[in-house]
């Protein structure tokens, strides 16, 4: 029995260390890349322009976070604290721009707000023949903030709900009005959220590729893809890459060393934990309050659907739908379910490893998977590129690349999905189960996997909707006449047949959408319950 | 027949005439959506200066009458006066912050993010010399000097308690107000903790409201305590008089141990399966009794002795519960009602199974109520 331990625990530790490979090679092989490249290192990459394009890069990624935190305060703020009416149906609505791919949207607001677009034509009979500029900073600014803030948003509302009522109560009878009490105290016990949500925004803005080419800013996503389809020296892109990608640890660092919250805990162990008294607003303050929340959801939420909805009918009528190539949707779907189905068995193999075992490797493989989470897709599908082109040539140009490349980016979202449902299982519910006379095999059957089946599913499902919406890396790695529904809408939109990309954008939010929402509200939700609960007196 | 209450004194005595420093009158509050009664008709005086308890089970009403005074709910009707102001009537609500009172909640709500020092100073206003001042004063009375620096998970639970004590007290308010502050503290630290607490709030001569289900720490606490049930305040009193004077069953069941047996009103004495009780042991709170009426009368644990006994017998032992410094003989009278009976002398010469003899020993007045 002993040695069949150790033996699925070495396979285990094999398969493991193999996926430490798979995910770091491509990182390594692009250093090694621009390396060795002839021509002189530096002098490519510091060229001026690499400046232009950095600071412009930081300063959206700046600009972006600052805007979605302070739309996501406001919102949260005053739907949790305040007595406004429809607060589920306001929730819903601020959440739901995530079902916005940034390529959709961006079409949209160019439709919309762009030159000659459809609000200037609204405008025009009260003699408006120009809108603001909508391309290049301001627009993206804008844009990624209204499609970002509700990363935020969750996580701040979710935190301010649990923020014990007590503390708001305390300061108000030490004396301090509502608005020193949000100052005081609310928005430090607000900190840790706020900063981790911002990560969040950071990374989003610092990868999108869609929103930003469509805007015509120039960052470094951008730069890269020019920079790959055009030349033929990739090397600039690789280079590129490295830069991107080091900016992108730089804000994981930042958010592991310095912006690291002081755990807070909980002052006392029970008590009564009571609903926070909602702030009473007079009928002028409710309308304002209102307005504010109708206001954001106009822009993220009523345009996108109402553009879309009216391109759909306008496509229709062309017969758009009807000579819709369907392949792409079969496509679509195919990679889509192959890239879950091999996130999930990966996740498997090492949650167990993880678990079960405690082995180092194994957590090793989960800590170094994330940062396929936090680094932008581009680069890591320039990385596979390479390898695929120099290293395992074979796959170069086939679906297995691509799917290579999607478990490199996704595998985070199944493994945390997974071991948190692995770590549910108590050891002496299976010891219990065998000791009330059941073979193994059937408690594996009747106890482990109905444990775990909620995550393996949540995990996977979670990682098709991705896949399907994924763009900069599917453009790399797809090979050559394979199109995708995110592919397909993004050369459609970014040449403005807005009515032929309506139907499969449509497609993508409605499949995408709701499961994407479903799971960014139980993920912010349902974890960390506050332990005080009905202790009312 | 009985009318003795002069002997009794009356239970609403000390709703004293002047003016106090908190004054509750008539005040109903009541919750949404269903408009549940939480407090009914209320009306209570605190003279400046007193340590007063309100005790109550849970779902009584004591923390909603606590937070009412502190401004956190609004009532329906009747008014609350605060040091001679109008803090909450039906048609106005002074808000928290302005009624310089000091809170001192159940989980003590400590700011996670500021230290012992920044949490008492957090509602202290005034320069930064008077502050400093005035932070030191509190950090030396609660003696928490040398943890100024810590956070509040760093400290201990009574010194946690003590930190809460020290930052409603820092702003110097009117009265300090604290809803249940010991139930989360164990039974050895509560009881020392307690104590201290009300040194330092006695010698700083400020007024204080307690509110706790916990009868022993109201009777040991407090100056007055009153008995809140149903969102009714029953009796308000000093403890010895509310043990010795209950208004009603409830509250002499409240206040401490009783051991009840029935009764039926005869001329000059009641009449019990144990004994005759004279009537001048008796007080009946507000009921007057008839000849022959049947009554339950609340004895305390002390007012009962039992012996071995082979002729008088009144029950049998049914079982005994020992508890380090205490035992208690489950007496089953011959009626079939049972007694709980008190073994003082700690000689234990008493079997289960055997047959005893009960006695009276009155120390305190016997309170009958209506059965």
């Amino acid at each position: 029995m002993k040695i069949n331990i150790d033996i699925g625990q070495t396979f285990l530790s094999v398969f493991s260390f193999f996926i430490i490979l798979i995910i770091s090679i491509p990182l390594v092989y692009l250093v090694v890349r621009v390396l060795g490249s002839d021509g002189n290192l530096l002098e490519l990459i510091f060229r001026r322009r690499i400046y232009e394009i950095i600071i412009r890069t930081l300063t959206l990624v700046f600009s972006v976070t600052i805007l979605s935190l302070i739309i996501a305060l406001t919102l949260s703020w005053i739907i949790e604290r305040t007595d406004i009416p429809w607060k589920k149906f306001f929730t819903i609505l601020s959440v739901l721009p995530i079902v916005f791919p940034s390529y959709v949207a961006g079409m949209i607001f160019v439709d919309f707000l762009g030159p000659k677009g459809r609000v200037q034509g609204w405008l025009e009979p009260f003699g408006v023949t120009q809108l603001p500029e909508i391309y290049g900073f301001w627009g993206s600014t804008i844009l990624l903030s209204l499609l970002s803030y509700p990363y935020l948003f969750l996580i701040i509302r979710s935190s301010l709900s649990r923020i014990d009522a007590n503390l708001e109560e305390a300061s108000k009878i030490l004396g301090k009005n509502s608005l020193k009490t949000f100052f005081l105290v609310t928005f430090p016990l607000l900190r840790p959220a706020i900063s981790s949500g911002c990560i969040l925004v950071a990374l989003y803005t610092l990868s999108d590729f869609g929103a930003v080419s469509l805007l015509r800013y120039e960052t470094f996503t951008w730069a890269i893809m020019t920079q790959y389809e055009s030349s033929f020296n990739r090397v600039v892109a690789a280079s590129f890459s490295l830069v991107l990608i080091f900016f992108a640890l730089l804000i994981l660092i930042l958010d592991g060393v310095i912006v690291k919250p002081k755990n807070y805990y909980v002052s006392g162990i029970s008590g009564t934990s009571r609903k926070i008294k909602l702030i009473k607003l007079n009928l002028l303050n409710k309308i304002f309050s209102v307005f504010i929340i109708v206001l954001v959801i106009f822009f993220s939420v009523f345009f996108p659907f109402y553009g879309l909805t009216y391109w759909l009918i306008r496509g229709a009528i062309a017969g758009e739908i009807i000579n819709f190539n369907w392949i792409l949707v079969w496509n679509s779907i195919s990679v889509s379910f192959l890239a879950a189905i091999s996130c999930v068995f990966c996740s498997l193999l090492i949650s167990l490893l993880i678990v079960k075992y405690n082995n180092k490797i194994g957590i090793l493989t989960e800590k170094i998977s994330y940062l396929g989470f936090g680094l932008p897709g581009i680069a890591i599908a320039l990385g596979v590129i390479f390898v695929g082109l120099k290293l395992i040539s074979p796959l170069y140009q086939t679906i297995a690349l691509l799917i290579l490349g999607y478990i490199i980016l996704f595998l985070p979202v199944t493994i945390g999905a997974i071991k948190s449902s692995m770590l549910q299982i108590n050891p002496h519910i299976e010891e219990a189960s065998r000791s009330l006379g059941f073979r193994m095999w059937y408690t594996t059957l009747k106890i482990t996997i109905p444990i775990i089946i909620s995550g393996v599913l949540a995990g996977g499902i979670l990682v098709f909707m991705l896949t399907m919406k994924e763009l900069p890396a599917t453009m790399i790695l797809a090979p050559l006449g394979f199109e995708t529904l995110s592919t397909s809408i993004w050369s459609y939109s970014s040449e403005a047949f807005f009515a032929k990309s309506a139907f499969p954008s449509m497609l993508l939010v409605l499949i995408s959408g709701p499961f994407t929402a479903y799971l960014a509200f139980r993920g912010y939700t349902i974890s960390d319950k506050p332990v005080k609960e009905n202790l009312d007196v | 027949m009985f009318e003795n209450n002069k002997t009794i004194g009356s239970y609403h005595s000390d709703f004293e005439k002047e003016k106090g420093l908190i004054e509750v009158e008539n005040v109903k509050c009541s919750y949404p959506p269903f408009d549940q009664i939480v407090l009914d008709d209320l009306s209570l005086v605190i003279n400046s200066g007193e340590f007063v308890t309100i005790l109550g089970h849970s779902g009584s009403g004591k923390t909603t009458l606590l937070r009412s005074l502190a401004g956190f709910e609004i009532i329906q009707e009747g008014y609350i006066r605060i040091n001679g102001m109008l803090a909450s009537t039906s048609w106005t609500h002074l808000p928290p912050e302005k009624r310089k009172i000091g809170f001192i909640f159940q989980d003590y709500a400590l700011f996670p993010h500021l230290t012992v020092r920044q949490n008492i100073s957090f509602g202290v206003v005034g320069n930064k010399n008077d502050k400093k001042k005035r932070e030191n004063y509190i950090l030396d009375l609660i003696g928490l000097k040398k943890q100024d620096y810590r956070y509040p998970h760093q400290l201990s639970g009574g010194q946690q308690q003590r930190v809460a004590l020290g930052r409603a007290l820092a702003p110097n308010p009117v009265a300090i107000l604290m809803d249940e502050p010991f139930s989360n503290l164990d039974r050895q630290l509560r009881s020392s903790l307690s104590r201290e607490i009300r040194d330092i709030i006695k010698s700083s001569g400020i007024t204080a409201i307690l509110v706790t289900h916990d009868r022993e720490e109201a009777m040991i606490l407090s100056d007055r305590v009153g008995v809140l049930v149903d969102g009714k305040l029953i009796q308000i009193s000093e403890p010895e008089k509310l043990y010795r004077f209950p208004a009603s069953l409830e509250v002499s069941r409240m206040i401490s141990e009783t051991r009840l047996i029935q009764g039926i009103v005869q001329k000059k004495y009641i009449n019990t399966e144990i004994g005759k009780i004279s009537i001048e042991k008796i007080q009946s709170g507000d009921s007057t009794f008839n000849e022959g009426s049947p009554i339950i009368a609340s004895l305390r644990p002390e007012d009962l002795i039992i012996k071995k006994s082979n002729s008088d017998i009144h029950g049998t032992i049914v079982r005994k519960e020992f508890s380090g410094n205490n035992l208690i003989y489950c007496v089953e009278l011959k009626s079939g009602d049972f007694l709980h009976v008190d073994n003082f002398n700690r000689i234990d010469s008493l079997n289960e199974g055997e047959n005893v003899s009960l006695d009276f020993s009155l120390r305190n007045p016997i309170s009958i109520f209506p059965k």
